[in-house]
């Protein structure tokens, strides 16, 4: 595996994209004309070469008022997605302001879908403040930086580390 | 719903670590055209099979809330502190 670092931007040349991660990039285009955004957790993981895949991608966006959502949701349906959560735009957009997450899929089919919360803690805010632009062949993909996804604290501390064990040497080095 | 014994768990975790430890010294150790080619094919082959998911739309959300639960995690709480509502 080879890793560049470019100023702040990490790229990874000639790696092949899968259906997943066209997926994520094209959802992400849209959501990036409305609001920055931050990818955590196992998605993270296999954009650097974890052998897995996953039912749902964790987002992380800053709070934003009803109508900002309200014309992110309508781009959405638009485009052709559909929210998992049975509401209208204002009941998800209750969801979120509760600290709970909402899941956007492509229309009639759940799998994969991207969860959605609102940063609403330190370490959400740790990785949102510091994220990583990682560009994997011209798509821009903004993930949290890796000290984040591991869970000191808990039991599950050990696997998380275990996701993570595909940056190169130099790369973590410069991070 | 059950939980596996402890040793079981225990004996698949080390299995688990096993692998990733394995894959990762592979992935490594190849450009990333190889590897990220071999994680292609397989999340590809997974995708193209999405549609056959043997759960409804309904199920799925009913076994990740039942999942929440199980794991004592509290939804959506505590509040969005305000300082983060900006």
């Amino acid at each position: 595996m080879t890793i560049e670092k470019k100023g702040e931007r990490l790229l990874i040349q000639n790696r092949h994209l899968s259906q997943l991660d066209l997926f994520v990039s094209r959802v992400l285009y849209t959501l990036t004309k409305y609001s920055p955004y931050v990818i955590v957790s196992g998605y993270v993981a296999i954009l650097f070469g974890r052998s897995r895949s996953t039912e749902d991608i964790d987002i992380l966006i800053p709070y934003c008022d009803l109508s900002l959502f309200h014309t992110i949701h309508d781009t959405f349906i638009e485009d052709g997605y559909e929210f998992l959560n049975a509401e209208d735009a204002s009941g998800l957009y209750s969801i979120l302001a509760s600290g709970s997450a909402i899941r956007l899929c492509q229309k009639d089919s759940f799998i994969p879908n991207i969860e959605i919360k609102f940063i609403k803690n330190e370490s959400d805010e740790y990785s949102f403040t510091n994220r990583i632009e990682l560009i994997i062949d011209g798509k821009n993909f903004w993930i949290s930086p890796l000290e984040i996804q591991i869970d000191l604290s808990s039991g599950s501390g050990v696997r998380r580390i275990l996701k993570m064990p595909y940056l190169s040497e130099k790369c973590v080095g410069t991070l | 719903m059950k939980p596996p014994d402890p040793e079981f768990r225990e004996r698949n975790r080390k299995e688990r670590i096993w692998f990733v430890k394995k894959q990762a010294e592979w992935v490594r150790s190849v450009p990333n055209e190889v590897w990220s080619e071999h994680q292609c094919r397989m999340i590809n082959a997974l995708y193209a099979h999405k549609d056959q998911y043997p759960l409804t739309k309904k199920e799925y959300l009913d076994m990740i809330e039942k999942a929440r639960l199980l794991s004592g995690r509290r939804k959506g709480s505590p509040p969005i502190p305000k300082r983060f509502r900006c």
